[in-house]
């Protein structure tokens, strides 16, 4: 499972963007999008991207599930952007902007362990919806086993073949029914059991403290320097658009390093 | 065995009592706790025992004030712990049957940082008190861990130390063996057995008969729909292995072949409950005859 694996990357991770500070990190993020937002050159919006997947092959990511995960907004926009759009041009930069926000939100979430991400959003929503998504953490990964173990029940039964396929997804279907059943009773006994360790209407949740100041001010200072590049393409594209091709060409030559650097690093005993 | 509830007498020092509750699920399920009052001391370690549906967790969860009782007392460090429970779960360590429920945080020392966060605690404090917890139990390793990615053993360990992390007065554990390796089930021995040492009391559902002797202080027995059928220390109610069995219980190996001796040659040596205990009986016996 994709979560699985997005949880293991952020938990166990140990590279430059794993040690930087959440709260640096969503900062970034933000800027990111920023960036991706303000821009109307499709090229700009390439150089983002192409920026983003070199972080992903520096920081020694899994190069494949990063750029699947990204790509699945991409196939959705494509669907409403040549559908709805006048021109090549326009639905590619729909197509490319909702690829390269979802690319920097998978950078995040490989880096970050969730309720690292959701903890300041708990601090300024009401208690009831913070404190739900910071438990929809732990049940994820308790439902998982359980719709996991039921599943492997089902098939140990020959409850699921590849010879009888409506059956085996009426047998999928019917897990899933046991595993929301399960989720409520789940919720009931998670709740009694926060009581029972001293919950009180709002968890409380500490901040992860810095390991490097200067390491946080680079990440941010990255994110602000290409979102300072597509605000500038955005305010002055009319003497700015002919050197297009210039930020394009340089993020591709940074993803060649980072990638070649990659490949050395695992050529390495 | 009866149904008739006696009532034993309030002593200074007691922590908990649970005085004929009754429950009744939403299935329509009926356990009526009656027969004896189930009474723990400060400093003593108690196990309830009895067969499945027998009522066990329905028992620990009223001390616990997650089941309110329909009739009866039940006192926990002086209130009734379904009505009052803010009062007293500072001073309550739990480590419930499905420890993979308890673990609530996305980290093994968050977890255990759990309870003194919810209650305010200065930060360095909480780092200390999570460290001695990790300690005590044995798992400082695991500080960093995910709990998803840990054995069931390792998550037992990281519930227990939640449980020990604000050193309470009451230790509910509800089947703490369960799925612990020989040398994790003696760890933990060693760890209730510290607990009471240090004035903590420690009352405890479990189905592993054998390891009885070696931990408990006191014992209550139940018979299936509740009813609370025998009390006393480990000697006292499995010298009553007829009785036990007649309550679908298995008495500890050692209590049987005692039990058989004795019915074989009246002349064999009492029973003696632990290993030690029966060889060393057993040797003294050899050298009388």
């Amino acid at each position: 499972m994709d979560i699985t694996r997005i949880d293991y990357s952020a938990t166990h991770g140990k590279s430059a963007l794993h040690r930087a500070v959440p709260s640096a990190k969503l900062a970034a993020f933000a800027l990111v999008l920023t960036a991706v937002v303000a821009s109307t050159n499709v090229l700009v919006v390439t150089a983002l991207a192409l920026t983003l997947i070199g972080v992903a092959a520096a920081l020694s990511l899994p190069l494949r599930p990063v750029l699947a995960l990204s790509a699945y907004p991409g196939i959705f926009a494509a669907l409403f952007a040549f559908a709805a759009s006048a021109d090549l041009l326009s639905a590619s930069l729909i197509v490319a902007k909702a690829v390269t926000a979802a690319l920097a939100a998978v950078l995040l979430m490989f880096t970050t362990p969730y309720p690292q991400v959701f903890a300041p959003i708990q601090k300024v929503v009401p208690p009831v919806i913070g404190d739900a998504i910071l438990m929809t953490y732990r049940s994820l990964f308790l439902l998982l086993e359980k719709f996991g173990s039921t599943l492997t029940a089902a098939r140990l039964r020959a409850g699921l073949t590849g010879r009888r396929p409506v059956r085996s997804a009426a047998t999928i279907a019917r897990t899933l029914g046991a595993v929301l059943l399960y989720s409520m009773d789940l919720s009931q006994r998670t709740h009694d059991v926060m009581l029972l360790r001293g919950y009180d209407g709002r968890l409380a949740v500490t901040a992860q403290p810095s390991t490097s100041r200067s390491l946080d001010l680079v990440v941010v200072t990255i994110a602000a320097s290409l979102c300072t590049v597509a605000i500038a393409w955005r305010v002055w594209w009319p003497v700015l658009n002919p050197y297009s091709w210039i930020p394009t060409l340089a993020a591709a030559a940074v993803l060649a390093v980072c990638l070649l650097a990659r490949a050395l690093r695992k050529e390495r005993p | 065995m009866t149904h008739a509830h006696t009532h034993s007498p309030v002593g200074p020092e007691e922590v908990a009592r649970v005085s004929c509750v009754r429950h009744r699920y939403e299935d329509g399920t009926e356990v009526s706790l009656c027969g004896l009052d189930v009474v723990a001391s400060r400093g003593q370690r108690v196990a309830v025992l009895g067969p499945n549906g027998s009522g066990k967790t329905t028992l620990l969860y009223h001390l616990l004030g997650l089941l309110r009782s329909e009739e009866g007392v039940v006192r926990v460090l002086g209130v009734d712990p379904a009505r009052e429970w803010k009062q007293v779960r500072k001073r309550i360590g739990v480590v419930l049957q499905n420890v993979d429920e308890q673990i609530l945080a996305p980290s093994v020392a968050d977890d255990v940082a759990f309870s003194p966060r919810q209650y305010g605690l200065p930060e360095d404090e909480v780092r200390d008190m999570v460290e001695a917890a990790l300690r005590r139990v044995g798992i400082e390793h695991l500080a960093t861990r995910v709990p998803h990615n840990l054995s069931g053993g390792e998550k037992r360990k990281v519930a227990l130390a939640g449980a020990l992390v604000m050193r309470p007065e009451l230790l509910v554990l509800d089947e703490p063996f369960e799925g612990l390796d020989p040398a994790s089930r003696d760890e933990l021995i060693g760890i209730i057995g510290e607990h009471a040492k240090e004035g903590g009391t420690v009352i405890m559902s479990t189905h592993d008969i054998d390891t009885v002797p070696e931990f408990a202080d006191y014992c209550y027995v139940l018979a299936r729909g509740g009813a609370i059928v025998l009390e006393g220390s480990p000697e006292q109610v499995f010298a009553h292995v007829d009785a036990l069995a007649s309550g679908n219980i298995r008495p500890p190996l050692l209590a049987e072949m005692f039990h058989r001796l004795a019915e074989l040659d009246p002349g064999a040596p009492p029973p003696a409950l632990t290993v030690n205990a029966a060889a060393e009986a057993l040797i003294r016996w050899k050298a009388e005859v």
